[in-house]
């Protein structure tokens, strides 16, 4: 008979590491993403709900970097003003877009980077902002790693006895961004996505970050793109440009939602379209 | 462990588990009103606000309640009171079958706690987590708006107008007697002229100006207070002392025979009851499809087999303490499969070298089992090929459309158990209470008198439950543990292991003259049944009859092969077969339209069938024998008519209108869709109504009609109110329970308006005659001219006497009677319901993407006996039919694996993406039908897909003739041209 799974509510990081690092017993954070797992399916034999360890917070802090605390939920990301005023609000809509009203007040930031199966709009958002992930590694010691690396296996990144404690991406208050989608209804998990943020200083691209999902078996950093469109007028030759790089990075995995042929041809129209909505939005 | 909380305001200890989701805990806690529809947090129907916040329970650890405040609807109205929200619900017609009512409730609660003047859009958003397979939100959103209004002290407007003609509703002589205008055709009399009959006497009381007092009118639904309150009215809304847990294994093959089955280690689970197999239970053969004796076959399922045939299909079915222990038993179970080769495509089912699927030889009625063919429907009228021959045009192709989930929201749930009498009570969330029980019963090996069956509430079946899916598993376990057993379906195995809309490929064959008339129709069907023949034959019939009825035509033929694969059952959905053969039909006609040069709405208009028109493929297909079918009432020329104005049909003709300058890759159309949809099933079809006065003048009604949500509980006990001239409040209906309630075939074929409500006219004017005669001798004056009308029972001099006063004297007082009476209606004629479908759409044309901005339909269904509830059908059901158009399609891997296995995969509509959706009445007046009225639960499934293809190729120029339009599809199609 199998055992009835722990669950434990610890009131700091010390005893929640406590409980993560347990070799004998497989503890697992407690976080819910915007397409949960049922509760059966869940891996783990212990659960610790990280509740009481104020990860809940959004703010900017003196060195210029949006704090977002693993616990923060959807609705919370999609309702701050703070988030609202970067990059366009790119990452507010990937909130809403993520999940309905009932999801977006439970599935909280971590619980949203940590299955590949999850809508793929807030993990490109905050890819496309330069997010940087920390992890409490131990009671005492944090370590980072860039979102765009994390979302290339993010079950996996996780270590026994470590927790996200926080995203963390530079304030870009003046960048602008856009969110772009194919699915099958408005709100459906889009079969491919892709975000940009732009910053545009007198008619020239500054600065470009490009994500795309679903035309690589998971999501991307344009980084060819990026590299093409930085310091450059943004003409419909580079847009066509850079939607050829975009296509000829694709290594889709095809499905019945879409096929290798059709997700290695939208990645083309939607990070040109991206580009380009973002570059309007800036006018 | 113990867990505090504040539970409606209440400080709460709960003792629970810690693993346990707090959907369980709080429903162990009573609160019922927290449902259950799925373990992935995706219906939304177990949320409940935490913190003031709504949130689903299913995805939470009971544990992680500790220390919050959590609110169900329980917590809002006492017994007798009712909150304001609650009241909108209920007032709007909000409520279908109200298994998701509690969840809107609160979010609705939530919203307005934050803004009181919220928008459409926060209603919207507000609503979103919550899927309603029902309503199309329309009314729900609506619903938030009162509330609101409500709830800022404004005046809202009452819900009310509406009524019929008097002199329409009871003839000019006063009588209600049903079917008193029919030909004789429809009585049974032969000949095939059409002639309405009119009486010339007048009753005093029947003026030109006055209007019903019950029927057509918006009344709130009888069960609308207590599904809004979140009361315990539905299967699993019990706890039975003792109750074990069921758990089924499935099979991991799509085709595999069990070489050997090892149930010792589950059996020595401790906690585990009971674990049957193929060896524990008698083999009997039996088809599943919830339809009238005979079954139609085949008679191919036997209740645990030793070869399975889809993956999902049972092995075994374990009882146990706890549904932990009962899916630890599962574990345990070994099974030594020998897999078998599949087939998944019904083109190659039939091809030499195929597996074959049924290779038992006890099956009944296959007739080429080694060719997986289930069944061959013929019909013809007329010499097609010689109509052919002398035609200007012949037009011709195929349509595909997919296999739809039902996507009911409360999964299939049974709980058996033995009665004191040690009688089987099966309590069960089906549409077909009377069917279950004949089909049960061979089975257990009861006889039919030894088994009762309850349907309480249903949480929507959508044809889904017109199926015998798992009450015989329950009471093979009842009888092997002489213990309750509740069986429910994950949503993973309503994915799975339930049924489905049968996946059609429909070529239709067309010949036409220059001038613009249909001559001749030829359709060929290939229909895949998936594993088991349920309701194959008939589902495929009536795509035949749906398909070969609209279009006046010189002759017609039919042909359908049925095939079995090795995927999941289909069986009964709404519209049942009609969808598949209209899309193919309704594509078709645009083409043809486009390629003569017409307008595709005028070309319908001139082709489409009209009042006596006769419906000869009818004769040829009915399930019910031979009988001829004439329209009798048709407004399908005002349906036309009213909906392209809604929807501004003029403008596909605006160049402007069709591009958006803001959004140069997006293209608009507009496409249009005849429907034409069946009354019942002629001939077949029965349902028995039984009425009793009360002393106070109300009165007790039991019907075995089969209320799924869709409100017929409601517009019997009109019909019966109007006819008894008392109030809705006056009439106490029970339904759906085979020892208390006269039988009825069920929900299905959209009849039971028809003939439920048939039945309980009838019923209703034997009562009527008693009252009458009764209030005569107390009046000392005749019956002439009698009628009864305000809870009066009034004599054609004007003096009256109460119902009341009636009740008491025939009880009490002289000659003692009890007012009573029971009768049954069942139909020759089955009046065809009409729409018009009209559909826009935006077209992405970079990506392929549809996008649907509005529908409109307008649907003559006769007398909407509650003008609300009939709206709310043609709301919904439109949304539902656009779920199979835009994204609903289960689809396999190549080893019969369903993809999809959870709701935001399956991709259901929410409320924050729906359409705006618009459903207009065009009444008439079906005189056989009681008040007039025909159907109108099934005809909004015909023509959405059909009018969203039509509307994309407006749009684009691309003709899409394959349902689900998903955007590679059109972006293929847009690659092509
Ligand atoms: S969302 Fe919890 S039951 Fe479906
Ligand atoms: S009323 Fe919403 S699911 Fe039935």
């Amino acid at each position: 008979m199998s055992k009835t799974k722990e669950f434990h509510r610890p009131d700091n990081w010390s005893k929640a590491h406590q409980l993560l690092k347990r070799s004998d017993v497989q503890t697992v954070p407690l976080v819910v993403g915007p397409r949960p797992i049922a509760l059966d399916d869940r891996a783990g034999d212990a659960f610790v709900d990280l509740e009481k360890l104020h990860l809940n917070y959004i703010q900017l802090g003196e060195d210029g970097i949006v704090h977002i605390g693993a616990m923060v939920t959807l609705q919370d990301i999609y309702q701050s003003e703070l988030v609202k005023s970067q990059a366009g609000g790119v990452l507010t809509e990937a909130a809403y877009f993520s999940a309905t009203l009932g999801l977006r007040n439970l599935a909280s930031l971590a619980g949203t980077i940590t299955n590949a199966e999850n809508p793929p709009d807030v993990p490109l958002a905050l890819m496309a902002l330069d997010a940087v992930v920390t992890v409490q590694k131990d009671e005492n010691q944090t370590h980072q790693v860039a979102l765009h690396e994390w979302m290339k296996d993010c079950t996996k990144v996780l270590l026994p006895g470590e927790a996200i404690l926080e995203v963390g991406f530079p304030a870009q208050p003046t960048a602008s961004g856009a969110l772009v989608r194919i699915n099958r209804t408005p709100r459906d998990k889009a079969i491919l996505a892709a975000v940009a943020v732009l910053y545009i200083d007198n008619g020239l691209c500054s600065k470009a970050s490009v994500s795309l999902a679903g035309a690589n078996p998971a999501p991307v950093r344009l980084l060819e793109v990026e590299t093409l469109l930085k310091g450059k007028s943004l003409t419909s030759e580079l847009l066509a440009q850079a939607a050829q790089l975009a296509e000829n990075q694709a290594q889709p995995l095809g499905d019945y939602l879409g096929s290798v042929v059709y997700r290695t041809a939208m990645a083309s129209v939607l990070t040109k379209r991206a580009i380009s909505q973002a570059m309007n939005a800036t006018k | 462990m113990n867990i505090h909380l504040k539970l409606n305001g209440k400080d709460t200890d709960l003792v629970v588990i810690q693993d346990e989701s707090l959907l369980t805990a709080l429903r162990r806690a009573g609160m019922w009103s927290v449902k259950h529809g799925c373990e992935t947090g995706e219906c939304g129907a177990c949320s409940v606000l935490m913190d003031g916040k709504l949130v689903p329970t299913c995805v939470m650890l009971a544990p992680q309640a500790d220390g919050h405040a959590i609110e169900t609807v329980e917590g809002m109205s006492e017994i007798n009171t009712i909150h304001p929200i609650q009241k909108a619900f209920t007032e709007m017609g909000a409520v279908q079958c109200g298994f998701c009512t509690p969840a809107m409730v609160l979010a609705t609660k939530a919203l307005i706690n934050k803004e009181m003047y919220p928008t459409l859009e926060d209603a919207r958003d507000a609503l979103s987590s919550t899927i309603c397979r029902c309503t199309g939100y329309v009314k729900p959103v609506e619903a938030i708006m009162r509330a609101a209004a409500m709830l800022r002290g404004e005046e809202v407007p009452p819900i009310d107008g509406g009524g019929i003609p008097m002199d329409i509703a009871f003839g000019l002589t006063g009588e209600s007697d049903l079917g008193r205008d029919l030909p004789d055709f429809v009585k049974g009399g032969s000949g095939s002229e059409v002639k309405i009959k009119k009486d010339v006497k007048i009753a005093p009381w029947v003026t030109p100006e006055s209007q019903t007092d019950v029927v057509g009118r918006p009344e709130i639904k009888v069960d609308a207070v207590k599904l809004a309150k979140g009361k315990p009215a539905f299967t699993d809304d019990i706890n039975l002392p003792g109750m074990l847990y069921a758990e089924m294994l499935t099979s991991p093959h799509a085709h595999a025979r069990i070489r050997n089955i090892d149930t010792s280690k589950a059996k020595a689970l401790q906690g585990v009851h009971a674990v049957l197999t193929y060896k524990d239970v008698p083999r009997v053969i039996y088809a599943s499809g919830g339809q009238s004796w005979p079954n139609p076959k085949p008679w191919d399922q036997v209740s645990l087999d030793n070869k399975v045939r889809f993956v999902g299909d049972r092995v075994a079915v374990v009882a146990a303490e706890t549904p932990e222990i009962a899916r630890e038993a599962i574990k345990l179970i070994d099974v030594d499969y020998e897999v078998l080769p599949i087939v998944l495509d019904p083109r190659e089912a039939g091809k030499p070298g195929a597996p074959v699927i049924h290779d038992e030889p006890d099956a009944v009625g296959i007739p080429d089992a080694s060719h997986n063919l289930v069944n061959v429907v013929d019909a013809v009228w007329n010499d097609v090929d010689k109509v052919f021959a002398e035609c200007d045009r012949i037009f011709e192709n195929t349509y595909y459309t997919p296999k739809q989930q039902q996507g009911h929201i409360e999964p299939h749930i049974c709980i058996t158990y033995w009665d004191e009498d040690e009688r089987l009570v099966v309590r069960t969330s089906t549409q077909v209470p009377f069917h279950a029980r004949r089909m049960l019963a061979p089975l257990i090996g009861l006889p039919i008198k030894r088994i009762r069956v309850i349907k309480p509430r249903i949480g929507g079946g959508f044809g889904g439950k017109q199926e015998m899916l798992i009450e015989d598993l329950a009471a093979h376990l009842t009888l092997a543990t002489k213990r309750p057993v509740r069986l429910e379906y994950t949503r993973e195995q309503e994915f799975t292991s339930s049924r489905s809309r049968h996946p059609m490929y429909v070529t239709f064959k067309i010949g036409v003259m220059n001038d613009g008339t249909i001559r001749a129709l030829d359709m060929n069907v290939i229909s895949d049944t998936g594993a088991y023949g349920s309701h194959s034959l008939t589902v495929a019939s009536v795509s035949g009859l749906r398909g070969l009825s609209t279009y006046k035509a010189d002759a017609l033929r039919f042909h359908a092969d049925i095939y079995y694969t090795n995927k999941a059952p289909a069986g009964a959905f709404r519209g049942y077969g009609a969808p598949q053969g209209m899309f193919g039909l309704e594509v078709i006609i645009d083409e043809i339209a486009h390629s003569l040069g017409f307008d595709p709405l005028e070309f319908r208009r001139r082709n489409a069938v009209d009042v006596g028109d006769h419906i000869p493929i009818s004769t040829a297909l009915g399930e019910g024998g031979t009988i001829e079918q004439y329209v009798l009432s048709c407004g399908l020329q005002e349906c036309f008519d009213k909906a392209a104005k809604s929807i501004q049909w003029e403008r596909r003709n605006d160049p402007k209108w069709r591009v958006d300058p803001e959004r140069p890759n997006i293209r608009r159309g507009l496409g249009v869709a005849t429907c034409m949809h069946g009354t019942a099933i002629p001939g077949l079809d029965m349902g028995g109504a039984s009425i009793k006065m009360n002393d106070d003048g109300s009165f007790n009604v039991q019907v075995g009609a089969t209320d799924l949500g869709t409100g017929s509980d409601t517009v019997i006990a009109q019909i019966i109110a109007e006819t008894l001239g008392c109030r809705l409040e006056d009439i106490i209906i029970y339904s759906s329970d085979t020892d208390m309630t006269p039988f009825d075939v069920g929900a299905y074929a959209s009849s039971t308006t028809f003939i439920s409500g048939g039945s309980a006219k009838k019923a209703a004017e034997i009562v009527r005659r008693q009252i009458i005669d009764r209030a005569a001798k107390m009046l000392e004056t005749t019956s002439e001219g009698m009628y009864l009308r305000h809870r009066q029972a009034i004599a054609a001099d004007g003096r009256s006497v109460s119902l009341e006063a009636v009740a008491l004297n025939s009880l009490h007082t002289v000659d003692q009677q009890q007012i009573m009476g029971t009768a049954s209606f069942m139909s020759n004629y089955a009046p065809p319901p009409f729409g018009a479908q009209f559909v826009e759409v935006e077209v992405d044309t970079e990506t392929g993407m549809v996008r649907v901005p509005r529908m409109v339909m307008a649907v003559d269904c006769g007398t909407a006996i509650n003008p609300m509830t009939a709206s709310g059908q043609i709301e919904g059901g439109q949304l539902q039919a656009l779920g199979m158009a835009i994204s609903e399609g289960m689809e396999y891997d190549t080893e019969g694996n369903v993809l999809q296995k959870r709701f935001g995969d399956y991709r259901i509509y929410e409320a924050d993406e729906a359409p705006e959706i618009t459903a207009i009445l065009v009444p008439t007046y079906e005189p056989s039908g009681p008040y007039g009225a025909k159907a109108v639960a099934e005809i909004p499934m015909d023509g959405v897909g059909p009018a969203v293809s039509n509307a994309i190729f407006d749009a684009i120029g691309v003709r899409l003739r394959e349902l689900p339009v998903l955007p590679e599809k059109v972006w293929k199609g847009i690659q092509e041209k």
